[in-house]
This record gives C-alpha cells, structure tokens and sequence, in this order.
C-alpha cells in the first residue's frame, strides 16, 4: 500500500478547503489513471502534519480522518489502563468496547476507499462510538475525584465531631 | 432656550433613526413565504441537477468498464453521459441560474446567505465538467478522435467558467486526459490555467503520461513544468485568515507564512517535474532536483522548510536513494518526523532496488524516530522501520518492536516475523505468532491481528503446500468468526475456495457481512474457478452480482456491477452482459428524484 504520487497531487493544497470535492468522488480533480496510481491512502508513511500541506483536499480529509481514529484507538487504550490503575475501578467492559471498535476500523481501513464519503461516512460512527469510550471515562474519573472529596470531607467531619466531644467532655468534668 | 435644544437633539437624533429604520427595512425585504417557497426551489433544481451528474458519472464509469468487452454497447452508455452533461450545462439550465442570482440581487445578506449553498450547488452542476472528462476518458478506449472532440468541448466549457478555481482544476484535469492523445492540445489546454501550481501540476501530468513514448517532447513538456513551477515563488502570497480590520502586525506574519508555502509549494512542484523526468533524462534532472533542494533549503519558516525538504528529498530518493538521503541529512535533527519520512523513503528504494534493506542505515532511521515528539507518531515510525528490517533481520526487527510503546503496532511487527518465519520453519512461524500476547479479556483486535497473519502465511504456502495452506486458511476463518470480520472471513472463504470449491457453500451462508465485501469476494471466486473451467463458477457470478445489486446506494450498487461485470468479462460475456445491464438499471435510478410521500 503506497501513498499517491505527489507529482499528480503537488500545487492543489491551497485549494484545499474550497475545492474540496462536493460528492467526495477523486474522479472530481483526477483523471482515471492517476486515481489508479493512488494506492492505499489511508496508509500511514509520514507525519500528518508533513501532509497538511502538500495533499490533495480529499487525501488530505482521508488521511486526516485515519490519522484522528488510529491515534485515538492507540491513546484511550493507554487512558484506559491508566484510569484502572488511579481509580481501582474496572474498566474491562470499556476495554472490550474499543477492542470491538478496533475490529470494525480494522476492516474498514482493509478496504480501498471507492469514494472519500464511503470512508469518512462509516469511521464517523466509529469516531463517536470511541468519543462515547472516552466520555465515559471522564465521567469515572469525575466520579471518582467526587467519591474521595465526599470521603476526605466526611472523615473531617467525624474527627471534628469528635474532637467537639472530647472538649465538651472535658469542660462539662471541670 | 429648553425648546432650541430640544429641536437640536431631534434633528441630531433623527438620521439615526432613519439609518436604523433603513437596515430594519432591508432585513425585510422579502416576504418570509416568498423566501423560503425560493430557497426550496433552488435547492430542488439543485438536488435534480445533481442526481443527474451522478448519474452522467455514474454511466461514464461504467462505460469505461464495457469498452474492452463490448464496445459498441459501451459507447452507448457513454453517449448517453455525455448527453446528461450537456443537458445540465443547457442554456436554459444555465439562464434560470442567471435569473434565480438577478431575481434576488436586492436580496440582504441575511437572505441570500439561505440561498447561497443552493446556488453554489447549480453553478457547479451548471458549469463543472469533470463529469464530461471521464465520460471521454472511456470514449477515449475506443475512439480516440471522438475523445478530442468531447475533451474539447470541455475544456472550452471549463474556460469560460465564472470561478477561478473550478476554471483552473477542470483544465488541469482535461490537460491530463489529453495527455496520452494529443500531446499539443494538452499543452494548449494546460497553458490556459492561471494559478501556476495547477498549471505545473497538469504539465507534469502530461509529461509522465508520454513519458515512455515520446521521450523527447516529455523532456520538453516536464522542463517546462519545472519553470513554471519555479514561477510560483514570484505570486503574491494571500490567506484567508487576513481582513481589513486585521492588525498590521498580524497580517504581515500571516502573509509570510502564505509565502513560505508558495515556496515550498515551488519546490515541490519542480521536484515532482524532476521524478517524472528522471527516467527519461536523469542528468537534467538531477540539476533539476538540485534546484529544488535550493528553493526549499532558502525558506523562512522552520517547519515548512523541513517538510518541504523532505518532501522534495522523498521524490529523489524515488530515483537516486543516495540523493534522498542526502537531502534527509541536512534536515534538522529538530523536525525528527521530516527526516525520518525523507530517510525512510530512501532506504526503501534501496531496498527494493538491491532486494534487500539495508541494516546500518535502517538503525540511523529508528534512531531519528525515537526523537519525534509526538508518540503516537513516533510509534508508527517504529513500526515501520521494525517492518522494514523483518526481512534483513528478524533479532534486530524483535528488538526494535520490543521499544514500540503501542501494543497493537507492536503485535503488527511480531506478526510480520511470524510470517517471514513461515517461509522456513512452521514451527519458528507458530512459536513466533505464539509470542504475541493475547490478553485475557478485550483480546479480538490481537486475535485480528494473528488472523491476518494466517492469512499471509497461507498465501505463501499456496504454491507449494496446499493442505497446510487449507489449514491455515481454516484457522484463519475461525479466528475471523471470533472477531466477528466480516473481511478477514471472506478473505479466508476466498483462499479455501481456491483449494476446495466444496467450501463455498458450506461458508457463504455463515458469514456476516456488508454486500460490497461479500460481492467482491464472490467475484474473486468466480474469477479463480472461471479460470480453472469450474461448472459452478457461473453460479458464484451469478451470486456476486445480487450481492452488489443489495448495496443501498444505487451509485454504489452500480459501480460494483460494473467492476464484477469488467471482471467476468473475461470468461463469459453473455453474463457480463446482464451484469452490465443491472448496473445500468441501478444508474438510471441514480438520477431520478424519489417519489414524495
């Protein structure tokens, strides 16, 4: 799998916003045989950022799009770990969600796109499902920082009360 | 002196009011009913112009698909596209446009702004003709003067098109379908674009598409592409990001990067000129490359020059490695991911090149990975210098793939190991797969990962193995059912069926899938027991095509009708001819508006 030819893509990257292909057909800028040269280009062979500016509008949107599931696949997955060991909490079901979400990427991704919508329309779902992972998580970990203020501020609680007892104690004997 | 004052203030107050009641008025200029019953017009007119571009596209591609095995049915369909286009480019479609956009002239900007999406989908419907090129690129298959004649029509279309843009990208585009026609139209057509990227870009297009044939006119066509490349350099640099009310300051660090771009996209543009050159003449265009080298190392801004370095150092290394990394060396070690791309790019095409990679200089390269910021990066730099080395060395690809923080790029490396291993020793292969480590729970993207493994090795043992690879193929499947892939299954039903045609039915029906993987599938059985003269291949044709047809976009239904069509082609035409007819059947749907209610 081989990223395109840049000498078929160099020089539409200022286009990239406005002459972004409407109906996300290739076929918009390229001819067939260029197309026919692009490859995978959702392959992974250089910094995203080494891409912005030198793709095309549409193998940028790819790229970009790939670039955003994969990473975040990779980072919740680390996140997740992370939230079990700080928060003692299990986190195992989440885990099995993503490692579902990462099948369906997978095959998705095995697939040549026939057209930038045909991509970008299913890892949408896939982005949301990964963002609802992630949503979940913060609400764990909010959760969890609410149990340990609760739990802090009620031990204060009762050693004050306590403490209040003791000296009432004392003053009431004198 | 109370009253005096009192009459001062009202003629003072009074312009303001008025000015005031003035805006009020012109935000109501039109009645609401009126607005809304014209913004839902023009967005009806520009839904069915719409449809039926995708539809003219949709018969362009699949007339392409027909040419080689039925040409006179072929050029049919692709007259038919032709005449959709001209339908929608009509003088009557074009004047409603024109009398929609004078009808609400006096409109506000509230209001147009409702508009503005609608009639910016007609123009384009109206005046863009991509559409109109790839419907002469089929023609082009069979009738090479006929093409000319439609890619001119285009082209002149394309000039007269209102907006810069679209004028500039269709005749880029008609410039390169020309290409491998006519060599001297083409030319003519790109040297009317005015943004010099695009022209660059259409030149180059056209000089690699002659590039075997007319090494001589390439030359001239690809040096000429390198000038105008340079001439980028001397545009005026511009950005959206800048205003009237935008500070001075602001507006002049804003417009230095746009001038930074330009340069880079300068050096870009005669480097892609220079590869495409370099089979035909690789002295001009090493000096070529040279210039690029010197435009990109004379930019202001850091990170634009190191991208732009490595990106003209990537297209060196296309034909002279050493000269890419060379280039890759004088990247600062700062932008890590710059050089790393740069070099790694040069050590492939060494590798591919000698036939084997070579070590030292792949240890350089994860060295320049490990110093890349960003870790998700830096992982997939890892990964790919530890696939790189799979073949070279497997210890030293083990270590590499043991420093990748990300488990599942990890895995990819260990997996790949595991494959190469399958080349020598089944046993080394299977410890090997063992040694990636499946997690207790949330295990199914490793058990992916082990399954696509099974299937690269199964594709090896193939030729020679042929029970090993059925039972490679097996495990494959099982692990595909576990994971619930839909695509590694059918990648799996594909290999069994090569080797066992009894395979088919008993999987087919188990196998949970979307109708595109599922036809192209079929289509990839059909295909292989079509070639060994298999009774049941007409059969799995025969299934591939319902498959495609229960997609639910008929766009999509279509062009995959067409590809198994194009595919069956080969074997049985009489069958390829009712694909065809289905996949035309789905394009004419494509173009008509659904019934309301």
């Amino acid at each position: 799998m081989k990223l395109i030819p840049l000498a078929l893509v160099v020089g539409l990257a200022m286009f990239a916003t406005q002459a972004f292909a409407k109906d996300n057909y290739c076929a918009e800028c390229h001819t067939a045989d260029e197309v026919a040269a692009f490859g995978n280009v959702i392959e992974w062979d250089r910094s995203v950022f080494q891409v912005k500016d030198t793709l095309c509008p549409g193998m940028l949107e790819l790229k970009k799009d790939a670039y955003f599931t994969e990473s975040r696949l990779a980072n919740y997955r680390e996140f997740l770990k992370e939230t079990e060991e700080s928060t003692r909490r299990y986190t195992v079901y989440k885990e099995e969600d993503l490692d579902r979400i990462a099948v369906k990427y997978a095959d998705l991704a095995s697939v040549s796109p026939a057209s930038i919508g045909s991509f970008i329309g299913p890892n949408l779902k896939i982005k949301k499902s990964v963002h609802e992972i992630y949503e979940n998580l913060n609400k764990l970990r909010g959760d969890y920082r609410m149990e340990k203020v609760v739990g802090f501020g009620l031990v204060g609680v009762m050693l004050i009360t306590f403490l209040l007892h003791l000296g009432l104690k004392n003053t009431l004997k004198e | 002196m109370r009253k005096r004052l009192l009459l001062l203030l009202l003629v003072l107050v009074t312009p303001v009011f008025l000015v005031a009641c003035e805006e009020e008025k012109a935000a109501t200029t039109v009645d609401p009913k009126v607005l809304a019953a014209t913004v839902e017009e023009a967005m009806k007119s520009a839904t069915v112009l719409g449809k039926k571009n995708m539809e003219a596209y949709g018969k362009a591609t699949l007339g392409a698909a027909m040419a080689s095995s039925d040409p006179g049915a072929a050029m049919g369909v692709l007259d038919q596209a032709v005449a959709i286009v001209r339908d929608t480019h009509s003088a009557s479609n074009k004047a409603m446009v024109a009398d929609l956009k004078a009808k609400t002239e006096g409109w506000s900007a509230s209001e147009k702004e409702q508009l503005a999406p609608a009639i910016k989908d007609l123009e384009e419907a109206t005046t863009r003709v991509w559409v109109m090129r790839a419907a002469a690129e089929g023609i082009a298959r069979m009738d090479r003067g006929k093409a000319m004649g439609v890619l001119a029509e285009a082209a002149a279309e394309a000039e007269a098109n209102a907006n810069a843009r679209y004028r500039d990208l269709d005749l880029r585009s008609v410039a390169a379908a020309m290409g491998g026609i006519d060599t001297a139209s083409a030319v003519a057509v790109a040297g009317k674009i005015a943004d010099a990227r695009v022209k660059t870009m259409a030149l180059t297009s056209i000089g690699s598409a002659i590039a075997g044939s007319n090494p001589a006119e390439a030359d001239r066509v690809l040096s000429a592409a390198a000038e105008v490349a340079k001439s980028i350099q001397r545009m005026e640099p511009a950005s959206a990001l800048i205003s009237d009310e935008t500070k001075a300051e602001t507006r002049d660090k804003v417009l230095a990067g746009a001038k930074s771009r330009l340069v880079a996209a300068s050096a870009e543009g005669v480097a892609a000129a220079a590869k495409a050159l370099y089979a035909v003449n690789p002295g001009k265009a090493s000096s070529m490359f040279a210039d690029a080298v010197s435009i990109a190392d004379g930019i202001e801004h850091p990170y634009t020059k190191a991208y732009a370095l490595s990106n003209v150092g990537i297209d060196i290394s296309a034909g002279d490695p050493a000269g890419g990394m060379a280039v890759a060396e004088k990247i600062d070690a700062a932008h890590a991911d710059a050089k790393f791309a740069c070099m790694m790019a040069a050590i492939r095409t060494h590798a591919a090149k000698t036939g084997s990679p070579d070590v030292t200089k792949l240890k350089e390269a994860q060295h320049v990975a490990e110093g890349i910021e960003n870790p998700y990066e830096k992982a997939r730099a890892l990964e790919m210098v530890g696939l790189a080395l799979v073949p070279a060395s497997k210890d030293v690809a083990i270590e590499v793939a043991n420093s990748i923080e990300a488990p599942e790029l990890r895995d990819e490396v260990m997996a790949a190991i595991a494959v190469e291993w399958s080349k020598q020793s089944d046993d080394e292969a299977k410890a090997a797969l063992d040694k990636i480590a499946e997690p207790r729970f949330a295990n199914l993207a490793v058990k992916y990962t082990k399954g696509s493994a099974l299937l690269d090795m199964a594709e090896i043992k193939l030729a020679t193995d042929a029970e090993a690879a059925a039972k490679l193929y097996g495990k494959a499947a099982g692990v595909g059912a576990d994971c619930k892939s839909g695509v590694l299954q059918w990648k799996a039903a594909v290999g069994l069926c090569k080797l066992d045609s009894d395979k088919l039915f008993d999987m087919a029906a188990k196998i949970e899938a979307d109708n595109y993987t599922k036809a192209m599938a079929l289509a990839e059985i059909a295909e292989d027991w079509s070639m060994k003269g298999d009774f049941k291949a007409p059969m799995v044709w025969d299934m591939a095509a319902k498959a495609a047809a229960g997609m639910d976009d008929d766009l999509a239904a279509g062009e995959a009708l067409a590809k198994i069509g194009s595919m069956c082609a080969k074997h049985d035409k009489a069958r390829a001819a009712a694909i065809f007819a289905r996949s035309l059947e789905k394009m004419n749907k494509v173009g008509t508006m659904p019934e309301e209610g």
